[in-house]
């Protein structure tokens, strides 16, 4: 364990928030440090900012009668011993939702981070399928439930979900999973982070890019199922040899991209990637030629 | 000296030992010597696995050739809030099939945030003759179809809790699995699934089980059928309701309200989705046996609660909405004195501004008037230094404390200062704390004083604070009983995680995401602990393509002596000694 104490070591004194541990405190018995590697970093060291947006901290959160700057200080650095702490600002922003956009967009900033508050999926699904209404109105919307249709409750979105959503009072992660033919492992992908097809496709096609090109990789020669890496074409224009599906509410696969985006996040369940030889029967689009059966109106 | 310790017969010791069940006691047992050592290894009947990767199920069933009950555990905690990529990992499959073939007296299998698919749960259904108990908790990967095989073949199951799993609902048949010669049921927990199960076949298997104790119904069974399942099982400590709604009706009130008086050993209530304030007096009968009542479900507003709650004075544990606001807090704090575990969770997290008057002052009042607190989970708006002094200062006893201000970085809201002293007072005052979660405003300071007070902290979630690596580095270097550690969004670097490589080991596990950890440390780390698995998450791509001191998406480090793991996704990147970087 690391005896390097606040006393000994005036660095360390936590009054001056600038200072950090010093390049020769970590060389300690127990500890390791980066050395050489440190010496590297700094001839890559770009123009700050570069192309990477910040790491968001507790400062980019804007609060009333705050008197601090913007600036953000990350693992502070003397001017000596820049290394990699500094470049901690440069921060590729991942698949989630850590960009700038979401710093300046976000007074209810929560809203647009995943996994925060730290609340359990299966919580948030109860939640947003039961209405925010006062106990009275749960009550008569019940009634006319009970009496329309069957009382179990599904895992889509019932009607007291619709009309919180419509009011703009709750929004929650929609996970759905999304699996790829050819590809063992499925994944999950948070619908209500897209605004439109384009968004969502694109994440899909970054998502298992990645996993088909791995998977080649390892396995090509064992694996007898051919797995096509994604180009950059387009999964919802059929073009790169699979097209993207999703099952509704009644259990029917249904070509994605048909629909309005609201009327689609209403009723998926779960998307596959499907490989377009599969796909009959699906898509217009891809029968074109034969003037296929539409699906069926939602 | 030696030879009086090893004068006993085997089975002499044998017994002392089966009176010491505790893991560590065990483990120090095993320590005394070689005889007692082996003597203690085939007696072992229940074996605990915190991170199912930090040991093969192989070195296990070489130490322990009689076990009877296992526990593990898989994904890191932070999986339950989506933070954890789908496939990851914590596949039960390789420990079910060399159980299967070394345990066949096995009888109880818990498992913890793992994946179990189908095959398995059949596996597990045909293998082990004298199955008892199946507890899975978070787990996913099933459908109702594993659960028709357990139900069809478990001949003397006792225990099957499916508790916030994930399951894929095929149909409510699996139930009728349960052979009509089968009345072994003792504990059913089937609260998570979605589907409607066949409601006669669970009438009849409530009937015929005398001795169920625990039974947790899912949101599809309705309330005007509660009453029958209640009649049928009277005996029943634990209930958890389905959906707690229907119309009100004079007739299906009473029949409900004589079905609860005549419950007279229930202690625990969950459930309660849905609910109609109007059936809500039907439990009052029993509202003073309750100690567990979990009502983080139900809808209902703060004068509804407060005069169920009132009633229930020997509550020693409590969940429950924010909807109960301070003045139900207030209300609990005078009514039940007995209470140790306080639960608040948010109706609208996502809301930008509160939708109910719950503020710090609530758990102000219940550190008052609840001396017996000890574990606290609170979603709030806001938070004040004083607040946080006073209940510090109230309950010194506290060992869990998990606060979650909704806003990140929110300060003190009197001072709009940073929370430091707050918390500090926490730590300072608690010297039992095992467990704490921060949030709101938070700079390095908070760090010194958890690593200079919380010397039995066990547990640390941290998000969004900080300022420096100073702050981990007090953590890592002063909590000396530290096994888990959580951090995200936090502008934690390199310095103090390779400062602190050795502690790590000490350590269950390590998640850092959305830090500033660089590959270059990961690599360094991988390379110079080999007891230890450093495992990059990043779902951008291979850490390679980028530049070394680019900092990484995810990071979980864990102790274990089985080595790398070999059913790694693509997404997640290990380093081994070779400094050669690995795929699975």
């Amino acid at each position: 364990m690391s005896t390097v104490s606040k006393e000994d070591n005036p660095v360390l004194s936590s009054e001056d928030s600038s200072s950090c541990l010093d390049e020769s405190e970590l060389e300690l018995g127990l500890g390791l440090s980066l050395g050489v590697g440190v010496g590297a970093c700094k001839a890559q060291q770009g123009p700050r900012g570069g192309q990477y947006a910040r790491i968001l901290t507790a400062k980019d959160f804007p609060y009333v009668g705050s008197s601090t700057s913007a600036s953000v200080s990350s693992s502070s650095s003397s001017s000596s011993s820049s290394s990699s702490s500094s470049l901690s600002r440069a921060n590729v922003t991942a698949g989630t939702k850590r960009s700038a956009d979401s710093v300046a967009a976000a007074n209810g900033a929560s809203s647009q981070v995943v996994g925060w508050p730290p609340i359990r999926a299966y919580r948030m699904n109860s939640l947003v399928n039961q209405a925010k209404l006062p106990a009275t109105e749960v009550f008569n919307s019940l009634i006319v439930k009970s009496r329309n249709s069957n009382p179990a409750v599904g895992k889509g979105t019932s009607n007291a979900c619709v009309n919180a959503n419509e009011k703009g009072q709750l929004r929650s992660s929609l996970f759905v999973k999304v699996n790829m033919d050819g590809i063992p492992i499925g994944r999950k992908v948070d619908l209500s982070s897209h605004r439109c097809y384009e968004t969502l496709a694109q994440k899909l096609e970054d998502m298992f890019a990645t996993s088909s090109t791995i998977m080649n990789s390892i396995r090509g020669e064992e694996h007898d199922m051919m797995v096509d890496a994604i180009t950059p074409s387009k999964l919802l224009d059929g073009s790169s040899g699979f097209v993207l599906t999703y099952e509704d509410k009644e259990g029917d696969w249904m070509l994605v991209g048909d629909v309005p985006w609201g009327m689609f996040i209403n009723s998926v369940r779960r998307l596959r990637i499907m490989r377009a030889s599969e796909a009959n029967g699906l898509a217009p689009r891809l029968e074109e030629s034969n003037g296929g059966q539409r699906n069926k109106p939602i | 000296m030696q030879r009086m310790a090893c004068s006993f017969p085997d089975e002499v010791l044998e017994h002392v030992f089966s009176f010491v069940q505790c893991d560590n006691d065990r483990n120090a047992i095993s320590t005394v010597c070689k005889s007692w050592y082996k003597i203690e290894r085939w007696s072992r009947r229940r074996v605990f696995v915190g991170n199912c990767y930090a040991i093969s199920p192989d070195m296990v069933i070489r130490r322990f050739p009689d076990v009877r009950s296992i526990e593990l555990k898989g994904k890191p905690h932070f999986a339950d809030f989506n933070l954890v990529p789908d496939g990851w990992g914590g596949y039960v499959a390789p420990w079910i099939s060399a159980m299967a073939a070394a345990y066949p007296w096995l009888e109880e299998i818990r498992l913890k945030r793992m994946v179990i698919t189908d095959e398995n749960l059949e596996l597990i259904s045909k293998s082990f003759k004298n199955f008892k108990v199946l507890v899975l908790s978070s787990c996913e990967g099933f459908s109702t179809d594993g659960l028709a095989a357990i139900a069809a073949n478990c001949r003397n199951l006792r225990e099957l809790d499916l508790r916030e799993s994930e399951v894929e609902d095929l149909s409510g048949h699996w139930l009728k699995h349960f052979p009509d010669d089968y009345t072994s049921l003792v504990s059913l927990n089937i609260a998570c699934l979605g589907c409607e199960v066949s409601f006669s076949a669970l009438e009849r298997l409530v009937g015929r089980c005398p001795n169920l104790r625990t039974l947790r119904l899912n949101r599809a069974v309705p309330l005007d059928k509660l009453a029958n399942l209640l009649r049928r099982a009277p005996q029943l400590v634990e209930l958890g309701t389905g959906a707690y709604s229907s119309e009100l009706r004079p007739d299906v009130f009473s029949n409900l309200s004589g079905a609860f008086s005549g419950c007279k050993e229930l202690k625990s209530l969950s459930g309660f989705w849905d609910v109609v304030p109007g059936y809500l007096p039907a439990v009052y009968p029993i509202c003073c046996r309750l100690t567990t009542l979990n009502l983080s479900y139900a809808t209902i507003q703060s004068p509804d609660l407060i005069k169920l709650v009132g009633q229930c004075q020997n509550l020693q544990r409590l969940w429950v909405l924010d909807y109960i606001e301070d003045a139900g807090l207030d209300a609990v704090a005078a009514s039940c004195k007995d209470l140790r575990e306080l639960r608040v969770f948010p109706s609208d997290p996502y809301g930008p501004e509160p939708n109910v008057p719950l503020t710090e002052q609530g758990l102000v009042s219940i550190s008052e008037g609840c001396s017996k607190l000890q574990s606290v989970l609170y979603f709030c708006r806001q938070m004040s230094n004083a607040a946080l002094m006073t209940i510090a200062r109230n309950r010194p006893n506290m060992t869990r404390f998990r606060l979650c201000i909704i806003e990140p970085g929110t300060p003190d809201y009197l001072t709009l200062q940073p929370l430091d002293v707050g918390f500090g007072a926490i730590v300072e005052h608690c010297k039992d704390l095992q467990r704490l979660s921060l949030s709101g405003l938070l700079t390095d300071l908070v760090f010194e004083y958890i690593g200079t007070y919380a010397k039995k902290l066990e547990m640390l979630s941290v998000a969004f604070a900080g300022e420096s690596d100073l702050g981990l580095h007090h953590v890592l270097s002063g909590c000396e009983k530290l096994r888990k550690l959580e951090i995200r969004d936090c502008p934690f670097g390199d310095k103090a995680l390779l400062a602190n490589a050795a502690k790590l080991e000490t350590m269950r596990s390590l998640w850092m995401s959305s830090c500033s950890v660089t590959f270059g440390a990961c690599k360094l780390l991988g390379q110079k602990m080999p007891r230890l698995n450093v495992e990059v998450i990043d779902e951008r791509g291979t850490p390679d393509s980028r530049p070394e001191s680019c900092p990484i998406d995810k990071l979980y480090i864990y102790r274990t002596v089985a080595g790398s793991r070999f059913d790694m996704p693509g997404f997640v990147w290990t380093i081994d000694e070779d400094s050669a970087m690995r795929l699975s």
